[in-house]
């Protein structure tokens, strides 16, 4: 397989490409989907092929090919070279790469329990199981379960990464990931949801060790209480304390995004948007108080979004987003560091095979504090903890957000009292970064799949952060 | 090619068992220019096949997908799935693959040879798309010019074997004049050279609306949503009709029964794969079921979900013609016309906003159908039936039932579109719905 990636790499430069890249990519998959512990079906997929992408006179070309036939390869690199070609004659501002250290290296996530070493039948049991996990977690009988949807899946990812200027980067990537949706009725209350997912690189031990048997019972009882037993929200600004599902959510939204710098360049105008960040504001413009350092971490062992060398060949590292409230480091792929005057971070990412390597989170977290959470809420004379979420949404440049809470909780002098049904937040970016009062020790990691690009590509993600205290807000409710 | 692929994998397929066996088979040809800060950023090109397997042995469902034209790649696939499949149990939605009294037809009419052209070079098209923006008033422009050409055969153990030829064309730009932005999509199978121009010129239209900036307060407004914004809601509204959603216990839909009247008088979504013009189209569904216009709300009244041969089973009715094997989904989605010029929908606003764009619609509850969906690009504020000032950024944050119930007027002109947030592609007028909620930050 070298062989063929480092031919089609001389090819495309024996045809004038000033550099090449040629990438080998498999990603092999297996899920199984079940409703109410019903099994519907399952899926397999294969995908495999090799990526090639080429710069000519400043222009860039992609072309893809699932053949591994030598003669398949070089048409594709001929196109792919025309194509940039045809390309140049409409840049206005030719592309350049960063000066980077290219690595040279092979690595493997090894499963501490393989995925084949539980059988189809256990894995169909575990469906069930928690089907009547979720079941019997129900204490009242007005509360049914209108639906319990399952998704197990597992996943082999592949790659061999090549250029021109003298990376080879082989690694292997295994990962689980698990979603469900709980849905409960009671005829005067009406209805409730959750979604909710694990996922990790890594094999079987992702699904042990994630304690999923408890999570879906405790979300159930939850669940339940807020349905039958859930109040208003307050109608007076109230102080807000964000739980870590949130919190992750937001450093993923309202920063990670915003400090990709292909996004404040304007390469993702048209559709994922712009940015609140302006190039020259980076590493100038302080946007939050002390507590606002926000990381991106591709090296954490066992994340969803766990890397070693991107996909332009470039060693990882931890990035600081925020330091201390500054926007300190953009995502930077090969040719926006060049643009930056800086180098890569290790940053460019591809779906597949078929996808163009683009600037991509990995593993978004806020940096967490030495409190406990009852230390945080102590002095709370009233004010709500929002622990979890189910509709979110934020606008184009990153700024304006919007979350609707599900399990939430009044706080009432420093203790938290009762649940409350469907509070609303709405903030920006620069409120919520301004007026952390207090993080808490508890960081935790969700799961996710970030969806950027021209086509749409789907990528695996940690986001995550502790507890979070904030100032005072006021509270919306969801429209009925 | 691929015709011959589909046939042996089938063969394959059935000598190790499987009873239930479809292979539907993609060659496709597609380029796609992105276009950011008036240039290209990248131009893409792929050429592949996609495979996708039905399989089904004992009532045990299995999908298998590869990206290959090798078949010994392929029987490897369909023979490790049969070592899987054994161990599965037997699936509630099993039905069998439907024997079709009426063998379907490809769709003719949908292959396009200029399209066809254009997917070896996009620039000439590429530069009159950027020129027209700016021509308009564009300070700068972004988008993509997404062209393809896809053969699609399916192969089934019903003993159906068809092939169909279509082309694609989607574009869709996005118009910057200092802080303003305006935004535009296009797809058909058939390339018009007028309305893909039209795409930079309504781009650059509402970006360079001057008028001075308005705060909007939270609270209920009449709206107009332009065909961008209804096309990616009524997404949301024809996957809540898909058979699957309403088994699942997911959809806003379900409480429903045919006849209610569900939205207003004037509003019908439909799904009509027959037109050869509208993206998306096709004969046949992936279970060889001919395809067929219907509507899922007509004239406000909900008239059908959407079907396979598996959900029409488990629910006592008769397929639509929507298969996928799994999840019943539209295929080309149109809303039926008003009787208004755009400038007479905005003089019956009287007092609202006019919405060009829309993105990142979540549900809170998806069985309430409770949303929000954050407004962007144009947003232009109505007073007296006349544009008098924009804001930006607030959200549309209400449900589904409210939103279908108040929808009160429709324009004549219908806009074939699509983009990121319209993902099966629609024919939709500009429409005028009355007490939204709606919210911004206060902070």
């Amino acid at each position: 397989m070298e062989d063929l990636l480092l031919y089609a790499v001389d090819y495309a430069r024996s045809l004038g490409a000033e550099y090449a890249e040629a990438r080998y990519h498999r990603l092999s998959s297996m899920s199984i989907t079940s409703r109410n512990g019903m099994i519907i079906g399952s899926g397999s997929e294969t995908s495999e092929g090799v990526a090639v992408r080429v710069m000519y006179d400043g222009s860039l070309a992609f072309a893809s090919t699932h053949s591994l036939k030598r003669s398949d390869v070089a048409r594709v690199v001929e196109k792919a070279v025309s194509n940039a070609k045809a390309g140049s004659r409409l840049m206005k501002l030719k592309l350049k790469l960063s000066d980077d250290r290219m690595g040279s290296a092979a690595y493997e996530v090894k499963p501490k329990k393989s995925v084949d070493s539980v059988s189809i039948d256990d894995k169909i049991s575990m469906h069930k199981d928690l089907f009547k996990q979720a079941q019997k977690s129900i204490r009242d009988s007005s509360v049914s379960l209108q639906s319990f949807i399952f998704n197990y899946s597992e996943e082999l990812e592949e790659k061999i990464v090549v250029n021109s200027d003298g990376a080879y980067v082989r690694s292997a990537t295994p990962r689980i990931e698990g979603f469900i949706n709980i849905i409960l009725s009671n005829p005067q209350k009406g209805t409730i949801q959750k979604w909710f997912g694990i996922g990790g690189s890594g094999g079987f031990e992702v699904i042990d060790e994630s304690n999923l048997f408890d999570e879906v019972a405790n979300t159930v009882g939850i669940l339940e209480n807020i349905l039958l037993r859930g109040v208003e929200p307050p109608k007076d600004p109230v102080d807000l304390v964000l739980g870590s599902e949130v919190v992750g959510l937001i450093m993923h939204e309202s920063v990670g995004h915003p400090m990709e710098a292909d996004r404040i360049l304007g390469r993702e105008a048209a559709q994922a948007g712009e940015s609140y960040v302006k190039p020259d504001q980076v590493g100038r413009l302080k946007v939050g108080n002390e507590y606002a350092t926000v990381i991106d971490d591709p090296t954490i062992p066992g994340s969803l979004g766990f890397y070693l060398y991107d996909d332009e060949g470039v060693p990882a590292r931890p990035k600081y987003l925020y330091y201390r409230g500054v926007l300190n480091e953009p995502l930077h792929n090969r040719s926006t560091a060049r643009v930056f005057g800086t180098r890569s971070n290790a940053s460019s990412r591809a779906k597949d095979f078929e996808s163009e390597p683009i600037v991509r989170m990995s593993n978004t977290y806020l940096a967490p504090g030495d409190r406990s959470f009852d230390e945080l809420i102590e002095d709370i004379e009233f004010g709500i903890y929002i622990k979890s979420y189910m509709e979110w949404n934020i606008d184009d440049t990153r700024w304006a957000q919007r979350y609707g809470g599900l399990e939430a909780y009044l706080i009432e002098r420093g203790e938290l009292t009762k649940l409350v049904r469907n509070p609303v937040i709405e903030f920006t970016t620069g409120w919520f970064f301004k007026n952390i009062v207090a993080t808490d020790s508890n960081l935790r990691f969700y799961p996710g799949t970030c969806g950027k690009g021209e086509p749409m590509q789907g990528i695996p993600v940690w986001f995550g952060g502790p507890n979070v205290r904030l100032g005072k807000i006021k509270l919306g409710v969801a429209p009925k | 090619m691929i015709e011959d692929l589909g046939g042996r994998v089938l063969n394959y397929a059935r000598s190790l068992g499987f009873e239930d066996v479809a292979v539907e088979t993609l060659e496709i040809k597609r380029t796609m220019v992105k276009i950011a800060n008036s240039q290209p950023s990248v131009i893409q090109l792929w050429e592949g096949i996609d495979l996708s397997i039905y399989l089904a042995k004992n009532k045990r469902i299995l999908v298998y997908n590869i990206k290959s034209d090798s078949a010994d790649k392929v029987f490897a696939g369909v023979k490790n799935a049969l070592s899987s499949i054994s161990r599965l149990e037997e699936s509630f939605l099993y039905a069998p693959l439907p024997e079709v009294d009426e063998k379907p037809k490809p769709l003719d009419g949908a292959s396009d040879p200029v399209i066809r052209e254009l997917i070896s070079d996009p620039s000439d098209l590429t530069y009159k798309l950027i020129n027209e923006a700016h021509e308009n008033g564009a300070d700068r422009v972004a988008g993509t010019l997404d062209l393809e050409s896809v053969k699609r055969c399916l192969t089934t153990s019903t003993g159906l074997d068809i092939c169909e030829d279509t082309t694609g064309i989607i574009a869709y730009m996005r118009a910057f004049s200092g802080d303003n932005s305006g935004h535009w999509g296009y797809a058909s199978r058939i390339l018009s050279e007028d309305e893909i121009l039209e795409v930079p010129r309504k781009a650059s239209e509402y970006a360079t609306v001057s008028k001075g900036n308005t705060r909007i307060e939270p609270g209920r407004y009449d709206l107009i949503l332009s065909p961008l914004v209804i096309g990616s809601l009524s997404n949301y509204i024809a996957y809540a009709a898909s058979g699957l959603s309403k088994i699942m216990g997911v959809s806003f839909l379900a409480r429903y029964r045919i006849d209610d009247d569900v939205a207003g008088e004037g509003f019908s979504l439909c799904d009509d794969p027959s037109r050869p013009d509208l993206y998306g189209s096709s004969g046949f569904d992936s279970e060889g079921v001919p395809t067929v216009r219907k509507c899922i709300i007509d004239s406000g009244r909900l008239k059908s979900f959407l079907h396979n041969s598996k959900t029409a089973a488990f629910l006592k009715e008769k397929t639509t013609g929507n298969a996928g094997w799994i999840m019943p989904h539209p295929f080309a989605l149109t809303i039926g016309k008003g009787e208004l010029e755009e400038n007479e929908l905005i003089e019956e606003l009287k007092r609202g906003l006019i919405i060009n764009n829309n993105w990142y619609t979540r549900l809170q509850n998806s069985v309430e159908g409770v949303f929000s969906t954050v407004t962007r690009d144009a947003l232009l504020v109505v007073e007296n039936g006349e544009i008098v000032g924009q804001s930006k950024r607030m959200r549309i944050a209400d449900t589904f039932p409210n939103l279908l119930k108040n929808i009160e007027l429709l324009s004549k002109r219908l806009y074939k579109v699509s983009w990121w947030e319209i993902s099966t592609a629609i024919e939709a007028p500009y429409v005028l719905v009355r007490n939204i909620n709606i919210t911004r930050p206060s902070l």
